[in-house]
């Protein structure tokens, strides 16, 4: 989808944030961290993939997305799987941060060494995204021309804008992956994936760009031969 | 032709918003943990590790060994995540497959995710606010040279090539940055210590360049 999430050339954000987190500790805030650990238990326990998940936050409103902090973008996402996986209710869930914001109910405290690594295990597994033995030949090969189809799907991408249209050159085969077009919306396959190099003149013109090149991965049914 | 577009999903709920994101965080950690789908140590688990185990350090140690073993250098830019591993540091499960992208006198490379913030969690750990940025993940594909001259302070000249590498997939990429000059007599724990977190994303650079 052609979303806020997708910057890649976009002007006027002008200067970066300060460098923070630093090595000392990657959180802002100790809820942060808990936030990470909500994820990982989202993708461990099968009640939503990576794919679904970044279609997801990429569904806020602009407006949310820009004016939000990182974290606070990932929980409002893994609320929403979790209640649409059937884990929580959404009215529940209000219900009981209300009261624990209040300090009128305690956090749950339970103990089980085990559930971490059986969750790990599902979250490897979600991040493995190559499929072996899967699809036949792959159409193109390493120097092969490529142009990037000009598609501007309402649903999830990860073609971004600013290559579409344009030509570049297979750099590498990278093997068979999980196609997250059709992965977000619980589908399952798996197609060919290309390291492709552009130039940069080719994506920005010549005028536009100090770059030299820009390498991207993508996937079989975003290109077409040259 | 026109495939059928999916539905989106619901608009959430406004209310959840409006609460204090630390009490939210802790509402559904409590229902996981009674659901039997986390506990607390594992919260906790999660949260030092990212703290104390994952980190530039280990990227900086791969780096370092890189430096100094040839043969583990082959290995790292054709094998990625299974040359970390050999390295006795803690590998982050999440992240599969890794490439390392090699600079030289004449090649700066440079990484980022336009689309979201992936990151090479294995070897540098949790990535820095300015990575997550629209500011930073808008403009250094466009204008990289201006943007590390203007952010960063690292001023390329016109024979360095500069390659972006944006990662839109599961393989992540790390920067393999040139050893420094002078540093021949350096054992491979002091190396690893000059070896930046930045260098690695490839926002600054060490070693020299082409004349």
């Amino acid at each position: 989808m052609d979303g806020i999430h997708d910057v890649g050339g976009m002007d006027s954000f002008r200067r970066l944030p300060p460098d923070q987190p630093d090595d000392a500790s990657p959180f802002h805030h100790e809820w942060e961290g808990v936030v990470q650990a909500l994820y990982l238990a989202g993708l461990g326990s099968g009640a939503f993939h990576l794919d679904r998940f970044r279609y997801e936050l990429e569904t806020h409103e602009p407006e949310y997305h820009l004016e939000t902090p990182y974290y606070e973008r990932w929980l409002t996402a893994v609320e929403s799987l979790f209640d649409e996986a059937g884990v929580v209710d959404r009215e529940e869930l209000l219900e009981r941060a209300r009261a624990i914001e209040a300090g009128e109910r305690e956090v749950t405290e339970e103990t089980d060494p085990e559930r971490l690594p059986e969750l790990l295990e599902g979250v490897r597994e979600v991040y493995m995204s190559e499929r072996e033995g899967e699809v036949g030949k792959p159409a193109f090969s390493e120097g092969d021309r490529v142009r990037v189809r000009k598609e501007h799907p309402s649903s999830h991408t990860r073609c971004p804008r600013y290559v579409r249209g344009c030509v570049g050159e297979v750099a590498s085969y990278r093997g068979v992956h999980v196609f997250p077009d059709a992965n977000a919306h619980g589908e399952e396959r798996a197609e060919p994936l290309y390291n492709v190099r552009f130039d940069s003149g080719e994506l920005w013109g010549e005028a536009n760009t100090d770059g030299d090149g820009l390498h991207i991965e993508l996937w079989e049914p975003y290109l077409d031969s040259v | 032709m026109a495939e059928e577009t999916p539905e989106p999903p619901e608009t959430p709920n406004p209310d959840l918003r409006d609460v204090d994101p630390e009490a939210r965080a802790r509402a559904l950690q409590s229902v996981l943990v009674e659901e039997g789908i986390l506990s607390t140590d594992a919260v906790d688990e999660v949260i030092s590790t990212y703290e104390s185990d994952v980190g530039p350090m280990n990227g900086a140690r791969v780096v370092a060994r890189a430096w100094t073993d040839p043969d583990y250098r082959e290995r790292l830019l054709e094998e990625g995540i299974s040359a970390v591993a050999e390295l006795d540091v803690e590998v982050n499960d999440e992240v599969m497959e890794l490439r390392v992208v090699e600079n030289a006198p004449d090649v700066h490379n440079v990484v980022v995710c336009t689309l979201c913030s992936c990151y090479p969690w294995a070897v540098l750990g949790l990535p820095p606010t300015w990575y997550k940025s629209p500011a930073y993940r808008s403009r250094v594909v466009d204008e990289p040279r201006a943007l590390l001259r203007e952010e960063f302070d690292t001023d390329l000249p016109d024979s360095v090539d500069v390659e972006v590498w944006d990662s839109n997939s599961e393989i992540r990429y790390m920067v393999l940055p040139q050893r420094p000059e002078g540093t021949d007599g350096l054992s491979e724990d002091e190396l690893a210590e000059l070896v930046t977190r930045n260098s690695m994303i490839g926002v600054e650079r060490l070693g020299g360049v082409e004349a």
